[in-house]
Parts: C-alpha cells; structure tokens; sequence
C-alpha cells in the first residue's frame, strides 16, 4: 500500500469517527428530550398496567379455564378459593389432596372425566356467585 | 394442548424444580419434548406465585447448558466407539460432507438449534463427533439459550394468568421460527449452488 492510500485511509477514518460521534450525539440529546416528556414513564405504567390485569386473581368469567391437568393446589391458588373448599364440596376423601392433579383423581376413583371436571368448574362456578 | 404437554404440567405442578430439572435435562440431551411451551407455562407460573422466575431462568439454563455439553462431550470422547459399537462407517462421504459444513457452520448451527428446539439433541452429538471446539460450542450453547429461555419464561411471566388463551400463538411462533430456519438454509445451499455454475 503506498503512503498515500494509507494517509487517504487514514481520512476515512476520521471521518467516519466524527460522523459517529455527532449523529452519537444527536441521538443523545433526542432520547434526552424524549425522557423530559417522560414516555418511558408512561410506557412503564402502561406495561405495568397490563401486567397487573393479568395477574388479577382468576374470577367467574375464567372458570373455562379449569382442565384435568391442574392440581387442585393450583386451582386453589389461581381462583383464590379457601385450601378446603374444593375438598368439602366434592366430598374428595384422598389423602393426597390437594397434592393431586385432577386426571390422577379421576383415574384413581375411576370417574367419568367430562362430569367430573365440570362438577369442579361449577363448584368453583358457586364460590364467586355466592360471594357476590 | 398436546397430552405430553398437559402430563409434563401435571408434574410441574406436583414436583416443581424437579420437574422442571428432569424434563430439561430429558428433553435437551435424548427426548425432543415441547420445552418451550413448558417454559412459558412455568414462566406464567411463577406469576402467580407458584415459582420464582429467577430461580426458574436460572435453573432452566444452567440445566439446559449442562444437558448440551454432557451430549457433546459424550459423542466427543467416545463417539467414534459408539459409532463402531452400532457398525456407523463415520469414513463415508456422506458423514464427511455432513463433517465439513457442520465445522464451517457451527457457530450459526449451534446457535439456531437451541432456539428452533426438535434438532438441539442430533446437533450436540454431531458437534462432540465432529470435533466442534469446545470453547465455540459453549459460548454459542450459552447465547442461544440464553435468549430462547428468557424470552419464553418472561413471556409467561408477563402474560399470567391468560396463557393459556396464548398458547397457539406462541406455538405459531416456534413454528415460524423454524419455518423461517429451514428456509434460510435452502437459501444458502441454493445460492451456493447458484454462483457454483458461474
């Protein structure tokens, strides 16, 4: 390469360098300005917001949701019921409750699997109307 | 929902870390299973208290490296006895082209399979049997479940208690990603052989 290529590249470079920091620096003071109109505190709350309605406890509207691979722990949990309820009002005698997934129930006392999961949406079903 | 779906959820639900441990280890060293869909579900999980997510992201990639680097270094040190053992003639040419592209294209291979998920187990063994460098496989192994494991557990975690309703959508996704895959190696084994004749 001769001295002058090299002296041209040389240029180039430094061109490049000060283009970089420049637009670097526009960029910069946009962002700055965007954070003075607080967008990303609004997207923030926004996020949140969506957050905090998909975390809301489960209601009447979602009992459609119960299926047979849920333990009843979790279908505790979720529907926020009292650890008992599922117990008393479908007469379960397991021992293993609420350590058992539905499917286990099922095939343990050898139940009809449709009526039974529909007995628990139900039940759950009567929780929130009765507590409205 | 698929029913290995809906008996690996089961046991989540009833084990937790240890299920999660085991189906990662399972379905990332011998058995493809939907992991991702399971990721997403313990990630909505962990939204609702049942699990920590961090403990889950965590746990998830340390196992999934684990499980990927006990792969490869198994076919790595013994996959030439294996492949004897099972009469494979690794000399042929087939083996040998397979050989060439994956030691040229590791890096892209390694870090499409842990995020596309049904190749990651025939990659691991190919990359121990081909003699991938070990430094190249994990920094590549890491990356790529790194991203496929955070963005399938948050997405859980950030949807919460309405996964469920999400569930085909994020099968579409995987889908696409693998759609998207596939195409981009015919891509470039058709371009290849297109500026080949000229």
């Amino acid at each position: 390469m001769s001295k002058k290529n090299k002296v041209l590249d040389i240029i180039i470079i430094i061109l490049l360098l000060i283009v970089i920091i420049v637009t670097g620096g526009f960029i910069f003071r946009q962002l700055h300005s965007i954070n003075r109109f607080n967008l990303i505190a609004s997207y923030r709350a926004k996020i949140q917001t969506i957050i905090d309605k998909n975390h809301k406890p489960l209601s009447l509207q979602n009992v459609d949701l119960i299926d047979t691979w849920m333990t009843f722990r979790y279908i505790n949990l979720i529907f926020k019921l009292p650890p008992d309820y599922l117990k008393n009002s479908l007469n379960i005698l397991d021992k293993h409750y609420p350590n058992i997934s539905l499917r286990g129930y099922i095939k343990n006392n050898k139940l009809d699997g449709t009526t039974f999961l529909n007995n628990v949406k139900s039940v759950v079903g009567n929780y929130f109307a009765n507590k409205q | 929902m698929s029913s290995v779906l809906t008996i690996i959820l089961s046991y989540i639900l009833l084990y937790r870390y240890t299920t999660l441990i085991f189906c990662v280890f399972i379905g990332n060293f011998l058995i493809p299973l939907p992991l991702n869909l399971m990721l997403f579900a313990v990630g909505a999980f962990a939204s609702q208290g049942y699990f920590n997510i961090f403990i889950v992201f965590t746990t998830a990639l340390l196992v999934n490296v684990f499980a990927d680097v006990f792969g490869y270094f198994i076919t790595y040190k013994y996959g030439n006895k294996i492949m004897t053992f099972f009469k494979i003639n690794i000399e042929n040419d087939k083996f040998l082209k397979v050989k060439r592209w994956l030691r040229k294209y590791a890096g892209e291979t390694i870090f499409i399979t842990r995020i596309t998920g049904p190749f990651t187990q025939v990659v691991n063994f190919l990359s121990g049997l081909t003699g991938v460098p070990f430094k190249k496989f994990l920094l590549m192994d890491v990356l790529g479940n790194f991203i496929d494991i955070l963005f399938f557990t948050f997405a859980g975690y950030f949807l919460g208690n309405y996964w469920q309703v999400f569930l085909n959508n994020i099968q579409n996704i995987i889908t696409l990603i693998f759609v998207v895959v596939i195409l981009y190696i015919l891509f470039r084994i058709c371009f290849k052989k297109f500026f080949k004749k000229f």
